[in-house]
C-alpha cells in the first residue's frame, strides 16, 4: 500500500487535534520531535488503497521561526516535503488564521484548506463562500468542517484523495503580490540565490529571498556562509527602508493582512450580530481582576482534589492486588516448583513485580490528571488561568500557565511533569518541569509525619508545614537562577496571548487524550522504573565480605549495605551519616514512601513474613470486591469535593459522604520504628534528613517522566542539581542549627 | 484652523476606553516585538476594540473583529491607536 504523508498545520485553538483525533482514532503514536521538547503526534488512516501517515504539526500563528514550534513546522514542510498539508483554519476567526495559510502558500506547500468550526462562525452571522475563498487563494481546495461533531470529515478525506491523484499535474502556485519597490529587490536576491547550488537545491529561491528580506533570524543563520547573499540582503533591506520609510518585515506583514482583507471582502459576509459574544460576557467575570482570582483558586483546588484524592482509591486497590494476591500466588507457584526460597523467586517478587507495581499505580493518577487538563484546555479556561496568574508568575520569570503543573506537583511529580505540556514555549516547559520536584509530593508526606511524630510529638505539623514552605522557597530561588542566569538570553515573550472562545469539551477528544497519553507513559517510562527496581533488588541480594548466599544475605552484608556504608560519610556533615539512613535514601529513589519501608527493615528488622495462605476463589472475589469498593470510593472522593470546598469557609463543617468505611491507615509507622529513630537521629539531624528527603532526586517514575519529556541530558541535570541542593541545604540546616545551639 | 485640517488624535491603546473601537496606527517597538504582534494579527491598520480594561492589569481586546487577545499594559503603551473612522459600528469596516 503506497504511503502518503499528510501534515496538519494550523493556529493553536483552531481545532487541529480534534480533527487529527477524528481522522486517526486510536491509531496514534506520540513522541518528541528529534532534539526538541515539543510533542510530536503521528497517526495512520487507510484511505482508498493508500496508507495515510498523518503528522500533527505544533500549533503556530506563523512560520516566522520565533519559537521551537514554528521552526519545527517550517523545517518539516521544507525538509520532509509532505504530500499534502491540511491547513486547519478557525472559520469564526478567519482573518487572523489566514496569515499562517498565506505563509504556507508562499512556501509552495501543497495546501488543502480546512475551514473548521463553521457552526461557530454561522452562530456569529459570519458566512464564508468556499468557492470564492478557493479562487482568491489561487485554486486551493477548501473544505468546510465541524470537527467537534465529525461533520465534513468525509469531504476532507475525499479532498485529500483527489489531491493525491492530481499530484502528477503541476499545481497552481500562489504568490504574494508585492509592491514594485519590494518585488524588484526580491527578484534581484532570488537570482543570486539561484546561483548558489546548495541553497537552490534546498529552498524555493523566491521564498528564501522574501524571507531574507523579512530578516528571518533562522534563515539568516543558514545563509551566513554566503557573504554575497548576506551583503546583497543588507543593501536591499536598507534600500527598501529608505524608499518606503518602513522596515521590509513590517511592510510584508502589513501586506499579507491587506491581501487577507481583500480576500475576506470577496469571500466573507457578515450579518448583524451582537459584537459582544457569549465568551466576552463569561470573561467579564472569569478574567475580572477581583472575581477572576477566587474563581481561579476554586478551580485549581478542584484540580488538586481530583488528581490527588480521586485517584487514591484505585491506586490503593492496584497496590493491594499486586502486594497481596499477585505476590502470594507467585510465591505459591515458586513453592510448588520447589524454588520457594530461591533467588529467582526473590528476583521476580521483590524485583520485577515490585517494579511493575510501581509503574501500574501511576495509571489512575495520570488518567485523573489528563482528564482535568484536557477539560481545562478544551473548554478554553487554561488561557484565562494563565491570564489571571500571569502577573504573579512573571515575577518568578515564569509564565502564568506554569502554575498548574506546579500545583499538581503537590500531589505527584509525575503528572506534574506531564502537565508542563500545556505551556506554549519549550523553554518555559523545561524550566517549569525542572521545578515541579520541589513541590513536595504526596509520597514524601508520610516521612515528614513519621519524623514529626517521633521527634516533635504534637507539634509535628510544624515540621510538615516547614517542609512544604522550604520546597516552595527552593523552587522560587531555582526559578530565578534558571530564568535570570542560565536562560538569561531567553527572549521574554511580550505578554500577548490569545483567549480562545469558551467551548464545551468534546467527550471523544478528552477520552482519547487520556487514553493515548497514559498509554504513552506506560510505554516510555516503564523500562526505567523496572530497571531501577531490579538494580536495588540486585544490590540487596549480592553478598559482600562475610559471605552468605546470593539472595539470602541480611542487608548489612549485601552490596547494598556496603554501597550505603561507602556513601554514608558524605552525609555525615548533615548529621545523618549512618549506613541505614543512606540506604533508606537510596531505596527512596524507587519511590519516596519506600524510605519508611527500608527504615523499618534496617532499624527494626522485617517482621516474620506470613506464609502465603490463600485460595484462588476468595482472592479473586477479594480483588473484584476491592475494585468495586475503589470505584465507589472514587465517586465518593469526587462528590466530597463539594462539602470539602464549602468547609473551607470558616465556621462551616458539612459532613462528608462516607459510602464505604475507610480503612485504618498506619503510615505514621509503628512506635518501635519511632523509638529506633529517636535513638539514631538527634532532632536537628532529623530535620536535616527531612530537608534532604524533600529536595533530593525525585523518584524514578518522575525521573523517567523527565527523560520522556525533556531528554536524558535535562533529566541528568535535574538529578545532579537536586542532589547538590539537597546536600547543601541539609548541611546548612545541621551545621547552622549546631552553631545556634540546637 | 479648521477641525477638518487637524490630524486625527492618537493615543496609546492603554488609554482607550472599554468598548472603544480603534485603528492601530503605530507600533513603538523593535523588530521582534513587531513580528510577534504581526503573527497575532496586530499590524498597523488593524481594527481593534477594547473588550476589557481594568486598572493597571492586562487588557482584553478584539483584534480584526473575531480574535480575542490579552495584552499586557506594557505592550498596550507601545500600541498607538486612533479612534476608528466608523465610530461605533464595528462591522462596516
Amino acid at each position: 500500500m503506497p504511503t502518503v504523508r499528510i501534515a496538519l498545520a494550523g493556529n493553536p485553538n483552531a481545532g487541529k487535534s480534534t480533527i487529527f483525533n477524528a481522522l486517526t482514532g486510536a491509531r496514534q503514536h506520540t513522541g518528541n520531535w528529534p532534539g526538541k521538547t515539543v510533542a510530536k503526534q503521528t497517526g495512520r488512516l487507510p484511505l482508498n488503497g493508500y496508507d495515510l501517515e498523518l503528522v500533527d504539526l505544533p500549533g503556530t500563528y506563523s512560520l516566522s521561526a520565533f519559537s521551537a514550534e514554528e521552526i519545527i513546522t517550517r523545517d518539516y514542510i521544507l525538509d520532509e516535503c509532505p504530500d499534502v498539508v491540511v491547513a486547519i483554519v478557525d472559520a469564526s476567526n478567519l482573518e487572523r488564521n489566514l496569515y499562517l495559510v498565506l505563509q504556507l502558500l508562499e512556501m509552495g506547500a501543497p495546501v488543502i484548506l480546512a475551514l473548521n468550526m463553521i457552526d461557530v462562525a454561522e452562530s456569529r452571522a459570519i458566512s464564508i463562500d468556499a468557492d470564492r475563498l478557493s479562487a482568491a487563494l489561487g485554486g486551493v481546495p477548501v473544505v468546510r468542517l465541524i470537527g467537534s461533531r465529525q461533520v465534513g470529515l468525509d469531504d476532507l478525506k475525499q479532498a485529500i484523495a483527489r489531491y493525491i491523484h492530481q499530484s502528477e499535474r503541476v499545481r497552481p502556485r500562489w504568490v504574494l503580490p508585492l509592491p514594485e519597490s519590494v518585488a524588484a529587490e526580491k527578484s534581484r536576491l532570488q537570482s543570486l540565490i539561484e546561483r548558489e547550488p546548495v541553497l537552490a537545491a534546498r529552498y524555493d529561491a523566491g521564498w528564501l529571498a522574501l524571507k531574507l528580506l523579512e530578516q528571518d533570524d533562522d534563515l539568516l543563520d543558514r545563509v551566513a556562509s554566503f557573504p554575497i547573499i548576506t551583503a546583497a540582503m543588507a543593501e536591499a533591506v536598507e534600500r527598501i527602508s529608505a524608499a518606503t520609510g518602513e522596515e521590509p518585515d513590517t511592510l510584508i506583514a502589513d501586506l499579507r493582512y491587506q491581501v487577507i482583507g481583500q480576500i475576506a471582502a470577496q469571500a466573507v459576509t457578515r450579518g448583524c450580530a451582537e459584537p459582544t459574544t457569549r465568551s466576552d460576557r463569561v470573561d467579564s467575570v472569569l478574567t475580572h481582576p477581583v472575581w477572576g482570582v477566587p474563581v481561579f483558586l476554586f478551580l485549581m483546588w478542584i484540580v488538586f482534589q481530583i488528581t490527588a484524592n480521586a485517584s487514591a482509591p484505585l491506586v490503593d486497590w492496584i497496590d493491594g492486588v499486586i502486594n497481596g494476591p499477585v505476590v502470594n500466588w507467585t510465591q505459591i507457584a515458586f513453592n510448588a516448583a520447589g524454588l520457594g526460597e530461591s533467588w529467582l523467586a526473590s528476583m521476580v517478587i521483590d524485583g520485577a513485580i515490585a517494579g511493575v507495581g510501581g509503574v501500574l499505580v501511576f495509571i489512575p493518577v495520570l488518567m485523573a490528571l489528563f482528564l482535568v487538563i484536557s477539560v481545562l484546555e478544551d473548554s478554553g479556561y487554561m488561557a484565562r488561568a494563565a491570564f489571571v496568574m500571569d502577573r504573579f508568575m512573571q515575577r518568578l520569570g515564569l509564565h502564568g500557565k506554569s502554575f498548574l503543573p506546579l500545583l499538581v506537583g503537590f500531589g505527584c511529580t509525575v503528572p506534574a511533569v506531564y502537565a508542563t505540556r500545556t505551556l506554549e514555549h519549550s523553554e518555559d516547559r523545561k524550566i517549569t518541569a525542572f521545578l515541579t520536584t520541589f513541590m513536595s509530593c504526596g509520597a514524601r508526606l508520610p516521612i515528614y509525619v513519621l519524623f514529626g511524630t517521633a521527634f516533635f510529638g504534637a507539634s509535628s505539623g510544624t515540621l510538615v508545614f516547614a517542609m512544604y514552605l522550604s520546597g516552595i522557597g527552593v523552587a522560587v530561588l531555582t526559578s530565578l537562577l534558571l530564568t535570570r542566569v542560565i536562560y538569561r538570553n531567553k527572549p521574554v515573550p511580550p505578554f500577548v496571548m490569545e483567549l480562545p472562545p469558551y467551548r464545551l469539551p468534546n467527550r471523544h477528544t478528552v477520552w482519547l487524550q487520556i487514553w493515548t497519553q497514559t498509554r504513552d507513559f506506560l510505554r516510555r517510562a516503564a523500562t526505567l522504573i523496572l530497571a531501577a527496581s531490579l538494580v536495588i533488588w540486585l544490590l540487596l541480594a549480592l553478598p559482600v565480605g562475610r559471605g552468605g548466599r546470593f539472595g539470602e544475605v541480611p542487608p548489612h552484608d549485601s552490596l547494598f549495605g556496603s554501597v550505603s556504608a561507602a556513601l554514608a560519610p558524605a552525609l555525615a556533615p548533615a548529621g545523618f551519616g549512618s549506613w541505614q539512613a543512606t540506604g533508606a535514601l537510596i531505596t527512596g529513589f524507587t519511590a519516596k514512601e519506600v524510605v519508611i519501608t527500608t527504615m523499618n527493615q534496617l532499624y527494626v528488622g522485617s517482621g516474620a513474613e506470613s506464609a502465603p495462605d490463600s485460595d484462588l476463589g476468595s482472592d479473586l472475589r477479594a480483588i473484584a470486591i476491592g475494585l468495586g469498593k475503589a470505584l465507589v470510593l472514587t465517586v465518593q472522593e469526587i462528590a466530597n469535593v463539594v462539602p470539602r470546598t464549602i468547609n473551607l469557609l470558616p465556621g462551616v463543617a458539612l459532613p462528608e459522604l462516607a459510602l464505604v468505611p475507610a480503612g485504618a491507615a498506619d503510615e505514621a509507622g509503628a512506635p518501635q520504628l519511632q523509638s529506633a529513630l529517636r535513638a539514631a537521629f538527634t532532632p536537628l539531624a532529623a530535620v536535616a534528613f527531612n530537608v534532604f528527603v524533600l529536595l533530593y532526586v525525585p523518584c524514578v517514575a518522575a525521573v523517567s517522566a523527565m527523560r520522556h519529556e525533556y531528554g536524558t541530558r535535562w533529566m541528568l541535570t535535574q538529578a545532579a542539581y537536586t542532589l547538590a541542593v539537597a546536600w547543601l541545604a541539609a548541611v546548612l540546616v545541621y551545621q547552622g542549627g549546631r552553631l545556634l545551639g540546637f | 484652523m479648521t477641525i477638518a485640517a487637524e490630524p486625527r488624535p492618537t493615543l496609546p491603546l492603554s488609554m482607550a476606553a472599554p468598548q472603544q473601537q480603534v485603528r492601530l496606527v503605530e507600533i513603538r517597538g523593535g523588530h521582534r516585538l513587531r513580528k510577534r504582534l504581526a503573527d497575532l494579527g496586530l499590524t498597523v491598520g488593524a481594527t481593534l476594540r477594547v473588550i476589557q480594561a481594568h486598572g493597571h492589569g492586562p487588557m482584553i481586546i478584539a483584534v480584526r473583529h473575531d480574535a480575542r487577545m490579552a495584552v499586557g499594559r506594557g505592550i498596550a503603551h507601545k500600541l498607538i491607536v486612533a479612534p476608528h473612522d466608523n465610530g461605533a459600528d464595528p462591522y462596516t469596516a
